[in-house]
């Protein structure tokens, strides 16, 4: 494991390059679209990189792209050093047994017909053809691994809960021992308590097992408290990317901002504030339709100008590894701020103080 | 707190608790006609491959001088030309038909299904193929290529079933083939295929199953096809010489004037098997489709998978006056048959609602379905199963549970107005927007169309929709996820409410969006508008709510307001959830987070509701049902937002309320 560690230290063990998705029309003259429009990512061994973004904004299609389930319209995608692109069913059948997904849908996600026993094995009986005497170990140590008693591997996926079915999805894409696995919102779909016990889990996973996540969700404060890096997309592009506390605490793109503004808090008061200063700055939200040229995001942001309706912002290195794609980079900055800045502290006190 | 799955058992099912999984032939062996007619195909299987033994006389031996008789003791069904017996050559041609009903389906099946599967999962040029395939032999007339295969093979039955088979198949495998392609982009095909496995694999273990039903179906179809045609075949004399049922229908017609009766025994025989084929056909698709519902929780929404929570419990609420109270509810109780037992999923919940007051109901559920079982309550509406077994509902001096049909029609829709977490589900995709809001508002103003529609572009002007006339012209699958909400607000205001259930209604919505629906829903609130917001989402709570209701496990386990609940939460419970929002993570610290899962209702602990998942449990919480303390007056309440700090716990401070209960 040593060697492998320090192979981990110096290369990425995911890398895209300018990834293009691109969805054909259902009409032959239809053009499509483009869902992804150009994003570099890079995610290091044992690290999580975070995606964020409202829906549309191509955060799945990248997951879905690296996993190989739609197909690359231009850029490339490496994985340990090695192009996958275009990589074929067999690199594919090799590549699952280090790359998985878990998804959102803790319902659609598995075989209502198949034992949960069944579906955590799947691939290793049928992609690496292990025997089954390891298969029942191997089966075992994941559902221990994920809270869940053996005993559940006998069982059907409809008697289990949406969080037991999560960690049923966890355990099935930790039974191949992976390097890195997809988290399409996997907590998205589940109760609050819930939700902070699977968080637990993958982030008990990741430093047992040195795993990277993709952990992709539209919630910032999900992303924030699991990731190394937050990278936030819009439109099909990245506007800002960076360390996760400096994306998710002092955010420098409108979009960004915007985002961080319009998650109410639990404290009225505070969400009070935050609020009159929102509407104040007026955002438009979504709807309002994209430009075919220039910022994306420039139809509901506050401080567009011609530049932004015309020409696509380039995403450059603006403060310490924090990257942002905006021409008015500098009058963004503290757009926000005073809604921004979260009483996170004050907030937590005072739960504190209440507490058990 | 269900974010965007629209489905589940929200209450999870304790993992020691198995479900009754019947195997297929029990659930099979539960349907009496399929029952009758799978017995009655094995009879007719069984007699015929033992026509050597037990037919009476030979397939050919002639009695001529009873030939053309009707049932005799010699001839129990009677006796055909040279005096054939009947009977003995229903069974010898049963052999004949039965054999050849199992090659035209057998062909029929191994032709169709894969080429179905894989043309409908790969897609690409074989598809098209097979679709082109279909298409050609959909044009041609069966018999015609019949008859050429006859003419090549004489009176070669066997040749002949092969070729019904193969052009019967590209039918079968466009059934296949559309099913697969639903089946394809299932979750969890997506995630086999992330593993690894291969296409074979994934369609033997993953699709095929799911395929049984339409197939079976296909295949009863087809062999009652199958046996019409063999018949037919004989009855032209194309097919084999010796008995066949279809040749005994050739042969009775030929001797109609003579015997009529000999129609009788191959007639009945054909139609009866036909009819036998198709009924278990039914039955076991019926079998099969059962089989996938455990884990379709949308399909069973009454079952275990209701939101035990979402009525509230006691207001503590002093009104000032009674024609300020819009709404009230006292000590409502709900069940629901589950699993055919009658089980509580809401317990003895009490509040009341003031005009223009915003009312936020909070808690985890998990469950879509619940949460509009509780709606349903308040509007009188519940979901087959589901009964008001305590307690009542006065809306506007309506008693709500005790109301008639015709009285609950006319508060419903009209003066309560309900927006839905999917608006678009609630919304007919053949009509436009304009023309369905119109609708309503002209069921509840019966005010002439053209006066309606210019309501309904009012209505989705106040909804801040920014082109109303242009939206009232489109249909509902073309609004994107904040219009479509937009739009079902403007639907639930078009019949001027005085009260609007909103259940969930941001979750499916970015927050971007969300935030502008909240703002929508508060310029209504301020209007006079009361709203109960049904969310799990503390800060949509703290955004538009005066008051809130905590629910956990069909109580209400504390009422405050949303700044006291923030500040100084009563419930154990309350404090847990709070604390486990990532918002309050550090990374790299664990979150907190409540053990164990939401008892479903029917396992319920006596006592205490939390008590298994509560760190400060004691033997004081089990012994028996906690009241709602009353703390001291809310100090989060300001003016007029009066109310006190309610929480269900033994292990309040007493000394603050004197341990008074509410």
């Amino acid at each position: 494991m040593s060697d492998a560690e320090i192979h981990f230290e110096t290369v990425d063990l995911v890398r895209t390059r300018d990834l293009v998705v691109h969805y054909p029309g259902r009409r032959r003259r239809s053009p499509g679209l483009d869902a992804v429009r150009g994003v570099s990512i890079d995610i290091a061994a044992g690290r999580t990189v975070g995606l964020v973004g409202e829906s549309g904004s191509g955060k799945s299609s990248i997951g879905a792209a690296l996993l190989g389930l739609v197909p690359t319209a231009a850029g490339t995608i490496s994985f340990d050093g090695a192009d996958i692109t275009h990589a074929d069913r067999a690199a594919r059948r090799l590549l699952a047994r280090r790359m998985q997904v878990v998804f959102q849908d803790p319902f659609g996600s598995m075989n209502p017909a198949r034992t949960i026993g069944e579906t955590v094995t799947e691939a290793l009986r049928y992609n690496l053809g292990l025997d089954r005497g390891v298969v029942a170990d191997r089966l075992e140590r994941a559902l221990t691994d994920v809270g869940l008693p053996p005993s559940a591997a006998g069982r059907y996926p409809g008697e289990f809960s949406g969080g037991q079915r999560q960690r049923i999805a966890i355990a099935r894409a930790i039974a191949v021992d992976p390097d890195f696995i997809v988290c399409d919102e996997a907590v998205s779909a589940l109760d609050l308590s819930v939700q902070a016990q699977v968080l637990n889990l993958f982030a008990r996973l990741k430093a047992e097992r040195g795993l990277s996540y993709l952990f992709i969700s539209h919630d910032l404060s999900v992303v924030r408290y699991l990731s190394d890096e937050i990278v936030v997309l819009f439109g099909g592009r990245v506007v800002e990317q960076g360390p996760a506390g400096t994306v998710a605490g002092r955010p420098a793109h409108p979009y960004t901002q915007a985002l961080v503004a319009a998650a109410p808090v639990p404290d009225p008061v505070e969400q009070r504030r935050r609020r009159l200063q929102r509407i104040a700055l007026a955002v438009a939200g979504a709807g309002t339709v994209a430009a075919p040229q220039g910022c994306a995001f420039a139809p509901r942001c506050p401080l567009a100008t011609a530049i932004c309706r015309e020409e696509d912002p380039q995403l450059a290195e603006r403060e310490q590894q924090v990257k942002v794609a905006c021409h008015h980079y500098e009058d963004a900055r503290g757009l926000f701020d005073g809604v921004v800045s979260t009483e996170r502290t004050t907030h937590t006190e005072r739960v504190e103080m209440g507490g058990t | 707190m269900t974010r965007t799955t629209p489905t589940a058992a929200a209450t999870p099912v304790a993992i020691g608790v198995p479900v009754a999984h019947r195997g297929f032939c029990r659930r099979l062996l539960r349907k009496p006609l399929a029952v009758v007619a799978l017995g009655y195909l094995i009879a007719i299987v069984v007699v015929t491959v033992l026509a050597g033994w037990i037919a009476p006389h030979g397939s050919d031996d002639q009695d001529l001088a009873q030939a053309l008789t009707g049932p005799s003791r010699a001839h129990l069904m009677g006796a055909g030309e040279l005096g054939r017996d009947v009977l003995s050559r229903l069974l010898f041609g049963g052999r004949v038909t039965l054999l050849g009903e199992v090659i035209s389906v057998g062909v029929f099946a191994v032709v169709g299904i894969p080429a179905g599967m894989i043309a409908g999962y790969r897609g690409g040029w074989f598809d098209r193929v097979v679709l082109r395939v279909a298409d050609l032999v959909y044009a041609v007339p069966v018999v015609i290529i019949l008859l050429v295969v006859l003419a090549v093979f004489p009176n070669d039955e066997t040749i002949a079933m092969v070729a019904l088979g193969v052009l019967g198949a590209p039918s079968l495998a466009r059934v296949v083939r559309s099913a697969t392609q639903d089946i394809r982009d299932e979750l969890y095909v997506r995630a086999a295929v992330v593993a690894g496995l291969s296409d074979a694999v994934i369609l033997r273990r993953h699709v095929l199953p799911r395929l049984a039903g339409p197939i079976i179906v296909q295949l009863s179809l087809f062999g009652a096809a199958a046996v019409g045609l063999e018949t037919g075949l004989g009855f032209l004399g194309l097919g084999v010489t010796q008995a066949t049922w279809g040749t005994m229908v050739a042969e009775a017609s030929r001797n109609l004037g003579e015997q009529p009766w000999l129609l009788i025994p191959s007639g009945f025989v054909i139609i009866t098997f036909v009819l036998a084929l198709g009924l278990l056909g039914d039955g076991v698709r019926d079998a099969s489709a059962e089989r996938f519902e455990p884990g379709r929780p949308a399909r069973r929404p009454i079952l275990r998978s209701i939101a035990p929570q979402r009525l509230l419990q006691v207001s503590t609420d002093n009104s000032p006056g009674a024609q300020d109270e819009l709404l009230s509810v006292s000590g409502l109780s709900v069940t629901f048959a589950i699993d055919g037992v009658d089980t509580e999923v809401v317990h003895d919940v009490s509040f009341t609602l003031r005009r223009g007051q915003a009312l936020g109901i909070v808690g985890e559920s998990g469950c879509g379905c619940g949460k509009s079982v509780t709606a349903r309550a308040l509007i009188g509406l519940l979901a087959p199963g589901g009964e008001v077994t305590a307690g009542r509902v006065v809306f506007d001096g309506i008693d709500v549970t005790a109301a008639d049909r015709a009285t609950m029609r006319g508060v419903r829709g009209r003066r309560i107005g309900l927006i839905s977490q999917d608006p678009v589900s609630g919304l007919d995709p053949s009509f436009t927007v304009g023309q369905q809001i119109s609708e309503v508002v002209r069921r509840h103003r019966g005010c002439s169309q053209q006066e309606a529609r210019r309501r309904a572009v009012e209505l989705l002007q106040m909804v801040s929709l920014p082109d109303p006339t242009a939206v009232s012209k489109t249909y509902p699958h073309q609004l994107s996820g904040g219009m479509a909400q937009r739009v079902g607000i403007a639907a639930a205001l078009a019949g001027d409410p005085d009260l609007v259930v909103a259940d969930e209604p941001t979750t499916a919505l970015d927050v971007t969006v969300q935030a502008e629906i909240l703002d929508l829903l508060r310029t209504l609130q301020e209007s006079g508008v009361a709203i109960i917001l049904v969310t799990h989402d503390w800060g949509v709570l703290a955004d538009l709510c005066d008051r809130a209701l905590v629910v956990y496990a069909g109580q209400i386990v504390e009422q405050a307001t949303p700044t006291t609940l923030v500040a100084a939460p009563g419930h154990p419970y309350t404090k847990g959830l709070l604390r486990s929002n990532p918002r309050f993570g550090v990374p790299g610290r664990p979150l907190v987070s409540i053990d164990g899962v939401v008892p479903a209702p029917g396992e319920w602990p006596a006592g205490c509701h939390f008590q298994d998942r509560c760190p400060l449990v004691t033997r004081q919480c089990r012994v028996g049902p906690v009241p709602l303390f009353a703390l001291a007056r809310d100090p989060g309440a300001a003016g007029d937002d009066r109310g006190e700090h309610g929480v269900r716990c033994v292990l309040v401070d007493h000394s603050v309320s004197g341990g008074a209960r509410v």
